[in-house]
């Protein structure tokens, strides 16, 4: 077990690091944060400096690089404090690289190597979160168009992005997992209305209500092939459990760190906080956590960057992380007390934002049926 | 201890006589001074307790003291004193290492402390960032040595001590450097480091209007403006030459106020001759309340706008 | 055309631990390029894409002699890195990293002109380029706020005081540029990756012509950590405004309002 860097993964995140302290201050997330902004700004100086390159074929501009790599910058975006700050719209980009046209590879890598929000991610509706199956946003073809008629929630990015993803339902078709269809369209068409939704974390990325009222399109915004849909899909979510699960490394960190320095600096009865072995317990806790939440995501990294099958390993890594994440978060919290609580401390950011890991990409609880399915299987 | 053999002070701005006095008085009781400017300034240094004042002559407006390297250099291995001083300006910096590079040694920069020990001359300033402090003993015969801003009281002997004044104009060979255009551009810190008050604003001073709040405070009080070098390097809220500590300037006013500064060495180095500290910071655990007389934790759009109500009460 | 850029190798200063008898240590520090000297690769990069080659020039003790310090600087744009590696340059003063770089400038020959930053990130003396410059008798100029190069001269930007005087130059010339001069790019992955590629030779200081100053020109007596603050750090509590009147009454106290 070698768990070394590369000299150029560690030049890379010095360079990365240096680009963070530049451009992605504290008081530049607390400001997103506070005006519920994306980080366009941090975004566009990501592209200048190339990191919007990383991580696809060179045929395409890009620059390859391993999945280590990428899970390093995501948690280290994660460390400064900033919420899916690095990561996600790259694997967006790979849904497209994989199965998209040669025109929607040109269109998206454009927008994303622009720094650019590439795509909306428009998969959940009202009554399809965890039960894919359940969606009723349809696609019909008609007179040489499509038509897309049903409605989206909890979607990210939508006011903001040229396009949206969008998964519809062939409803006559009895195998839901065969009945899908990935659609790249523009979302300034007639038809599509964008409500807003109040929400209490990730305040640097919207969530939106989306509503496709006959929505007509070109059939030429099919992604890939029609009905194979969910399958394309599938094919990105273990890299992005382990994505996620490393954002929720590094805010993790970033979270124990601010409670370690509070325990070490605070004092009550004539003594710095950290002396008292109750606060010494969680301290401990969050640190072995944080330790098996890196060797959980580092692992999961490697395997990819070895051709070895992930099986559930990514389900695995994304229950843990989040979990002992947001426990970590809560401890932290907890050390800070009433200060904590307060908008100035990053804390209260940071518990918020973790806490919505247990729930997006995928919950707790369809981590462990993914998981659990499997072992009950293995051993059938 | 002093030693017998005379040191140099080497002055071309009115500002620096009495400090270099008084800084080269801790090496000999011998201090020469070599002026490199108008008539007024030799006067002034001739008066000023030096036991010798040299005039090397009125410099041309294309030529600086840093000119005169050869010359002082030829001279210093002919009289051999102990050392050279000077004031630690970008012209002197230039001129001590042109120097120090003719006279074989390794100039001594910002030093704070200067004596001699054994005849040989013994200095300290600090290094990394403030962090540490380093004391050297010179080696080579002669020293070049620019001396920390703040760091030594001048020696006032008053105006009725005229000593002599030697004219020992040099040859100066101009450098093959011609000056196209020259345009005055006066530091926005200004008067920065004479003030009686300072208020400086750190990087969780949130956006570039939020400044304002700040500059109230500097008005209330009655106080320059300064900040921390990422306010004026890279996020170009502030001047260049608005930012204090390593790389930038120190001061020693009476008050320093830091709104908003985590109170990294790299700044508080630039404040710590400051007589008081106010530290106004939203996070309780930044290094800067440590380094504060006083301190208050909370957000800068309350606490300072409370304080400069407070301040109008009180005036 | 030949541009050398003078870089240090030098540690964090924020990662200086000090011990409780006031001794401190970089045995854990990271070590990385000057930040002062990346605006001079920054500047001597832009400058080179119109008209030649860039050289980096970094001298040390076997420390720098390390896959990462020259990678690190070759990803940040020269064409080749020439490192002086000698035990003799522990602890060096200006007098002998600057005979060293000087020797080494010599020995690359045909150089045009010579960059670097202001100073370095842990002693900050602001010496060596001044130093270098005098030592291969050549003009040399500090605080320069920006470089354009107009043939066999130099146009600078140089700040006194008061006052920015434009200077022309007739090259070669030794240049220290401030933080003005150029805002330096962070490397990419692309930039990093070509680093692995460039030509890397490795000297040592009896590589080099004349003989290079080998011993310090001054002795060090003790390097201490600076004694911990002496302020009052009295903090006040309570709502903004309470917090507010008893500082001012401490101010008055102290006679400051």
């Amino acid at each position: 077990m070698d768990f070394s860097l590369t000299d150029e993964q560690q030049l890379l995140l010095d360079s990365f690091q240096e680009l963070l302290d530049r451009e992605c201050s504290e008081s530049y997330i607390a400001e997103l944060d506070r005006t519920h902004q994306p980080a366009t700004a941090f975004n566009k100086a990501l592209s200048e400096a190339g990191f919007s390159s990383l991580g696809f074929p060179e045929e395409y501009g890009g620059t390859p690089a391993d999945a280590l790599t990428l899970v390093l910058l995501a948690e280290k975006a994660a460390h400064q404090g900033l919420t899916n700050g690095f990561g996600g719209a790259l694997l967006q980009v790979r849904d497209i690289l994989m199965f998209g046209s040669e025109e929607q590879k040109k269109t998206v890598l454009a927008l994303y190597q622009a720094g650019e929000s590439p795509f909306s991610l428009c998969i959940t509706e009202p009554g399809a979160g965890s039960d894919d199956a359940g969606m009723t946003t349809t696609a019909t073809r008609a007179d040489g168009k499509v038509i897309i008629n049903g409605s989206k929630t909890f979607i990210t990015g939508a006011q903001e992005a040229k396009y949206g993803l969008v998964l519809t339902r062939d409803l006559e078709n009895p195998h839901p997992h065969r009945a899908m269809s990935m659609w790249l369209i523009p979302m300034d068409l007639p038809g599509i209305t964008i409500h807003p939704l109040e929400k209490f974390a990730w305040n640097n990325e919207e969530f939106n209500e989306v509503f496709f009222d006959h929505v007509e399109v070109d059939p030429s915004t099919l992604v890939g092939e029609e009905n194979n849909g969910f399958l394309q899909l599938m094919k990105n979510f273990e890299f992005e459990r382990v994505v996620i699960a490393a954002s929720v490394l590094g805010q993790a960190q970033a979270a124990f760190e601010d409670a370690a320095r509070h325990a070490a600096t605070r004092k009550q009865f004539g003594q710095p906080i950290g002396d008292f072995q109750l606060i010494q317990l969680k301290l401990t806790n969050m640190a072995v956590k944080l330790e098996n939440i890196r060797n959980l995501v580092y692992k999961s990294a490697w395997m990819i960057d070895a051709g070895q099958p992930l099986k559930t390993m990514a389900s695995m890594t994304k229950l843990y992380a989040t979990q002992a994440g947001f426990e970590i978060a809560d401890d932290a919290l907890q050390i800070f007390g009433g200060i904590g609580v307060t908008a100035d401390a990053r804390i209260s950011r940071l518990w918020r934002d973790m806490r919505l890991n247990r729930i997006g990409g995928g919950t707790d609880e369809m981590m462990i049926h993914t998981v659990g399915r499997q072992i009950v299987k293995d051993f059938g | 201890m002093t030693t017998t053999r005379p040191t140099w002070a080497i002055i071309d701005s009115a500002t620096d006589v009495g400090v270099l006095l008084g800084a080269a008085r801790q090496l000999s009781d011998v201090v020469v001074a070599l002026v490199i400017g108008p008539r007024h300034l030799v006067e002034q240094a001739s008066s000023s307790g030096f036991s010798e004042t040299r005039w090397l002559g009125e410099p041309a407006a294309t030529v600086g003291s840093e000119d005169y390297a050869a010359a002082i250099a030829e001279l210093a291995l002919r009289e051999t004193p102990t050392a050279a001083l000077m004031a630690s300006s970008t012209r002197n910096r230039l001129l001590a290492g042109r120097l120090a590079a003719r006279l074989d040694t390794s100039a001594l920069t910002d030093v704070s402390d200067l004596r001699t020990e054994d005849d040989t001359v013994v200095v300290t300033h600090s290094l990394y960032g403030g962090a540490a402090l380093r004391t050297e003993r010179l080696l080579s015969a002669i020293g070049v040595i620019t001396i920390s801003a703040g760091a030594f009281a001048a020696f006032g002997s008053g105006p009725s001590w005229p000593g002599p004044i030697v004219e020992a104009s040099c040859a100066v060979t101009p450098p093959p450097i011609s000056l196209l255009e020259r345009r005055s551009e006066p530091r926005s810190a200004g008067t920065l480091p004479q003030a009686k008050v300072v208020v400086g604003a750190g990087r969780g001073v949130g956006s570039r209007d939020d400044l304002g709040v700040v500059e109230e405070l500097a008005q209330a009080l009655g106080g320059q403006m300064a900040c921390t070098r990422p306010l004026a390097e890279g996020l170009n809220w502030m001047g260049r030459d608005q930012y204090l500590g390593v790389s930038g300037l120190s001061i020693a006013p009476d008050l320093y106020v830091a709104v908003g500064v985590s109170g990294q060495m790299q700044h508080m180095v630039g404040v710590d001759q400051a007589r008081v500290i106010v530290a106004i910071n939203n996070d309780k655990a930044a290094p800067v309340f440590a380094e504060s007389d006083y301190g208050i934790v909370g957000d800068l759009h309350q606490v300072v706008p409370a304080l400069v109500d407070a301040l109008k009460a009180v005036s | 055309m030949t541009i050398t850029v003078l870089c240090k190798w030098c540690p964090d200063t924020e990662d200086l631990e000090v011990g409780s008898d006031g001794s401190i240590s970089f045995e854990r520090a990271k070590w990385s390029i000057s930040e002062y000297d990346r605006v001079a690769l920054e500047v001597a990069t832009s400058l080179a894409t119109e008209v030649g080659e860039v050289v980096a020039v970094v001298a040390g003790t076997s420390i720098i002699d390390t896959s990462m310090t020259r990678k690190s600087v070759l990803s940040r744009g020269p064409d080749r890195l020439v490192m002086v590696v000698d035990d003799r340059l522990a602890e060096a003063d200006a007098r002998q990293s600057a005979s060293a770089l000087a020797g080494a400038i010599a020995r690359i020959g045909d150089v045009d002109l010579v960059l670097c930053g202001a100073g370095s990130t842990d002693l900050f003396a602001q010496q060596v380029g001044i130093q270098v410059g005098e030592r291969l008798g050549w003009p040399t100029l500090n605080e320069v706020a920006s470089v354009h190069l107009t043939g066999s001269s130099c146009r600078v930007e140089r700040r006194v005081v008061d006052e920015i005087d434009t200077l022309e130059v007739a090259l070669p010339v030794a240049l220290a540029v401030t933080a003005d001069a150029a805002l330096p790019r962070v490397p990419g992955m692309r930039e990093i990756l070509a680093a692995g590629k460039k030509p890397t030779v490795v000297w040592s200081l009896d590589d080099l012509g004349p003989p290079a100053a080998v011993d310090r020109a001054s002795q060090v007596v003790s390097t201490v950590a600076r004694s911990h603050s002496t302020r009052l750090q009295v903090l006040f509590e309570g709502s903004p405004t309470e917090a507010a009147a008893q500082l001012v009454g401490a101010l008055r106290h102290e006679s400051l309002v």
